[in-house]
């Protein structure tokens, strides 16, 4: 694997006024799907931020992505990243299509593609009846829907996905874990959850986090070998 | 159920968007109730002098002071312009005119003052025969009954004249006043607050049901002990009581606005002492009347927050929506254009805006034939308040308790998917123009703007019409050509002003009788009628001697678009709509989003200067838009009026700039002016951006711009002439344009 597609974080740390949110926190994501996981507060939506560059980690703390800052990178850096934020409250008063024309826009995808992509998005995500419906008629599942269609936009290298399957039903569970899987192979996939069957059907990777710090990480296969994922999670952030 | 009402009430009173709501309910209110125009010839000052002279006078001479006076002051008019006299009594005037004529005491020429005495002296007459009036209405239903003409005792037309007879009979003790009233009148009148109490009730219920709908804060209530016919109750309550709350309102803007103005004392008469309620039914004062009338407004504002409360639930609440703005409309239908007589004139009266109206309708006795029954329309409306109330608070708390928890309402879902244009500026625009409906607000604007040009009419006096007929004369003439007719004309009014002395006197001395002298006098004035108009040219002739590249211009053309001659308002109004409309088609693009919103929006890579670029530009383009729709309609009717002849003169050819500095023509100043304005409405538009941007709330962000940007005219409105005297706001001087310009010119 070439250099160029990994994403690096060494030594990343944030810290709130009361809170150290992240600890000195050190991976490398190839090409693949990783799944964190972790309890409220953990450190999972300020991992996410920080490498979406959407919060300034701590001094000394370093985000690369093929070798490079991704300060530096910039809006080239941007131009490969989807982002789909944890809360569904966003763009109440746009249809779901013009929503997606917007953030096509936004991500400076040419006309033509930018309406291949939509429409195909919106039939793999079985969102089309509802294309022209204003999203705050939407149901929780529609709306997380339409926000990792928009992540999806673009076709994106690195794609943050917090909290993807958050009220959705189980069908579209199906759906949502079937699209990430299908689009993993060359991209970087981060995702946060708090349902433990998910990551456990698609993450390559697993990384557990608690109070900002790794507690455990590595390979799913190997990680998984033994005890399944509920009774890692348990053993891990379970009340003793 | 107190407390949950209690509950619903503080949403009301207490949340933040009600409260914005109303307060730009409350600016509007103000600004509409102090432009009150009075739109008689004479000042309201004259009239209330006028007014308090007469009751301070016996009651036996008020009738021929103002006959006489009326006489009079008409006589001296048709003088001054030179028109035959024709009544004796009318040359007794003449002569007064001519020997020991009688100063103007309220108004400044004979014309006005003639119309206000013609005026106090009608309204006098009126309340004195208030009396005589009833007679005839009683006299004349005791003759109509005794004759067979209707051929039915028992007819509709029969019986309305019964009750008619019967209703004014309530009123016979009655005894109006002569006063001054205009102010009572103005309260008692329509205004836009009605509109705004319609509004505001519609708004209530919007914000109660609607929007907890969309919420979805009425799924999670609708599960509770009480959260359904309680509830429905509580909500129904809460609006009552804001109904209450914006009529209060409303009427205290209005009566502090007419108050402030006018003189209010007659409130305590009866209400037939009001000009224009002479046959009002009622045995009420003027101020129980104007309170009887607020309450029915309640019962409207009341009515039209349940119908909507009704619409906003229903299961299809698109379409039920709809239907409830299509039943207001045919109300607005079927009030105007029935015919109370007709066998549909119960539809004029059970109707809500019978109940808006009711100080219309309240002036004199009304009936309507029910099946051949003379009924009180009185009753009809009062039946159709209760009916309504009941019915529709029924209906709510029905609909409400089995709101129906999986409706999505009416999809507009299309077979065929449009992908919009992929474009930021796209999306900026769409949630300026649609989501925020700035489209409406530049409709309106341009409808505004349109409808103020039009009905925009300058006062021409006779010395204008005079002044336009020599310009004509001279048009081609040179400057010295010019001179010489002056000259001539002179000399003219001269000898006439001499023949008409001569004639004078040989009237006096029985030479000449008064027909001829009649006859030839008359002819004299229709000639010296020109010479003010000739000294005003005289005037402009003397000044483009000393100042060869001034001419002769126009002036009435143009001083319109100048907004001279106390015409400042006019150009302050036109700001505050500029200003107005900015603010509400640029705050939305520029207005704090949600940090979700933020984020999905940071993390693009066109999501940070090129947005902003973006934004920026349709902000420009928007305040160029609201410049053209404020501004296109007067620029259109400049340029079909003033010649180019007018605009290629230096503008030190008006008499307003004849000690202007600059060397520019009239044209290059419009240029100037509708360049500064264009200006200032980018200005504007980049200041409300710049704002919203750096406040972190958009309640907040929308009060500061209305602040900054809106509430310096509203307070000329209100304040007047000595706010215009602040030299501290900039933007206000700039954005009108003409004073800015008058100011660093002169």
């Amino acid at each position: 694997m070439s250099s160029e597609h990994i994403l690096t974080l060494e030594n990343v740390s944030k810290h709130y006024k009361t809170k150290q949110a992240l600890n000195s926190f050190k991976y490398e994501f190839k090409t693949g799907i990783y799944g964190l996981l972790g309890p409220n507060g953990a450190g999972k939506s300020t991992l996410m931020n920080i490498i979406a560059g959407l919060v300034k980690a701590d001094k000394y703390s370093s985000v690369l992505y093929g070798g490079t800052e991704t300060d530096k990178l910039g809006k080239s850096y941007r131009s490969i990243l989807g982002y789909m934020p944890q809360q569904q409250n966003v763009f109440g008063d746009f249809t779901g299509v013009r929503f997606l024309s917007y953030m096509a826009a936004l991500k400076g995808i040419p006309q033509k593609e930018a309406k291949t992509q939509i429409t195909d998005l919106l039939k793999r995500l079985d969102l089309t009846d509802a294309a022209n419906r204003r999203l705050w008629g939407y149901s929780g599942g529609m709306k997380q829907r339409i926000l990792l269609a928009q992540a999806l936009l673009g076709e994106p290298k690195i794609l943050i996905l917090d909290e993807p399957t958050a009220g959705v039903d189980p069908k579209q569970r199906v759906i949502i874990k079937n699209l990430i899987k299908g689009i993993s192979e060359d991209k970087t996939v981060l995702f946060s959850t708090h349902i433990v069957s998910d990551i456990e059907q698609i993450a390559d990777e697993i990384i557990f986090l608690k109070d900002g710090n790794i507690v455990q990480s590595g390979k799913a296969a190997e990680l998984l070998s033994d005890i399944d994922l509920e009774g890692l999670y348990m053993k891990h952030f379970g009340d003793r | 159920m107190m407390k949950i009402s209690l509950f619903e009430t503080k949403k009301l009173f207490i949340g933040k968007e009600p409260m914005i709501f109303m307060l730009i309910m409350i600016i509007m209110s103000v600004f509409f109730n102090t432009r009150q125009q009075w739109e008689k010839l004479y000042s309201y000052d004259a009239y209330a002098a006028l007014c308090k002279d007469v009751l301070l006078m016996e009651s036996e001479g008020r009738n021929e002071f103002l006959s006489e006076n009326a006489a009079r002051y008409e006589a001296y008019h048709s003088l001054e312009l030179g028109e035959g006299i024709l009544t004796d009594n009318d040359r007794e005037f003449m002569e007064e005119y001519n020997k020991n004529r009688k100063d103007l005491v309220y108004t400044n020429n004979y014309w006005f003052e003639a119309e206000l005495f013609g005026a106090v002296k009608k309204q006098y007459e009126i309340i004195e025969g208030y009396n005589d009036r009833l007679d005839e209405i009683f006299k004349r239903a005791e003759n109509l009954s005794s004759v067979s003409v209707f051929g039915n005792k028992n007819s509709f037309e029969m019986k309305n004249i019964r009750s008619t007879a019967e209703a004014y009979k309530n009123v016979m003790g009655v005894q109006p006043q002569f006063s001054d009233t205009v102010g009572v009148k103005y309260l008692a009148g329509l205004s836009v607050n009605d509109i705004l109490l319609i509004v505001s009730a519609v708004f209530g219920a919007y914000f109660l049901v609607m929007k907890e709908r969309i919420s979805g804060a009425l799924h999670i209530v609708a599960v509770t002990k009480k959260g359904k016919l309680p509830l429905a109750l509580s909500k129904v309550f809460a609006l009552f009581l804001w109904c209450i709350f914006c009529t209060a309102v409303f009427f205290a803007v209005r009566l502090t606005a007419v108050g402030a103005k006018y003189d209010l004392s007659a409130a305590a008469l009866p209400v037939q002492s009001v000009e224009g309620y002479i046959n009002c039914p009622y045995p009420v004062s003027a101020a129980e009347y104007i309170g009887l009338w607020q309450i029915f407004k309640l019962i409207a504002a009341f009515i039209c927050s349940l119908l909507f409360s009704l619409t906003f639930i229903a299961k299809r609440h698109i379409l039920s929506v709809c239907g409830g703005a299509s039943l207001i409309v045919a109300e607005i239908v079927l009030f105007s254009a029935v015919d109370s007589f007709s066998i549909f004139g119960v539809f004029k009266y059970f109707n809500l805006f019978a109940l808006l109206d009711f100080s219309e309708i309240g002036k004199t006795f009304h009936t309507v034939n029910i099946f051949g029954q003379s009924v009180n329309a009185f009753i009809i409306i009062s039946a159709f308040a209760l009916l309504f109330i009941v019915l529709l608070t029924i209906a709510f708390t029905i609909f409400f308790s089995n709101f129906d928890l999986n409706c999505q309402g009416i999809s507009f879902d299309r077979k065929r998917l449009t992908v919009p244009k992929v474009s930021i500026f796209a999306g900026e625009m769409y949630r300026s123009m649609i989501i925020n409906f700035g489209a409406v607000v530049l409709l309106l604007l341009s409808i505004v703007s349109t409808y103020n040009t039009v009905n925009d009419f300058v006062i021409y006096e006779p010395i204008d019409r005079y002044y336009e007929q020599y310009l004509e004369r001279i048009k081609d003439s040179s400057l010295e050509q010019v001179g010489v007719m002056i000259s001539k004309e002179e000399s003219f009014f001269d000898e006439c002003g001499k023949r008409l002395n001569r004639l004078s006197s040989d009237l006096n001395n029985g030479t000449i009788t008064s027909n001829k002298y009649f006859a030839a006098a008359t002819s004299l004035r229709n000639e010296l009628v020109r010479a003010p108009a000739l000294q005003l040219l005289k005037e402009q002739y003397e000044y483009i001697c000393q100042n060869p590249e001034a001419d002769f211009v126009y002036y009435k053309k143009v001083e319109k678009y100048m907004n001279l001659n106390d015409r400042e308002a006019a150009g302050i109004k036109s700001v505050l709509y500029m200003q107005l409309s900015i603010i509400l088609t640029v705050c939305p693009i520029f207005l704090k989003f949600s940090s979700e919103e933020n984020k999905l929006i940071s993390s693009t890579p066109k999501g940070g200067k090129k947005l902003l670029l973006t934004r920026l530009f349709a902000t420009l383009l928007i305040a160029l838009t609201v410049f053209l729709c404020v501004d296109l309609p007067q620029i259109v009717s400049f340029a079909s009026t003033v010649s180019l002849k007018d605009l290629s003169a230096a503008i030190q050819s008006l008499v307003p700039f004849r000690e202007a500095k600059a060397d520019i023509s009239i044209g290059n100043y419009f240029i100037l002016l509708y360049f500064i304005r264009f200006a200032a409405a980018e200005i504007s538009a980049l200041t409300a951006a710049a704002l919203c941007t750096v406040i972190k709330n958009k309640a907040a962000s929308y009060i500061v711009c209305s602040c900054l940007l809106v509430l310096p005219e509203i307070l000329y409105f209100l304040i007047s002439k000595s706010f215009s005297g602040s030299k501290s706001y900039w933007l206000f001087f700039f954005a009108e344009g003409n004073m800015f310009l008058r100011k660093i010119m002169l």
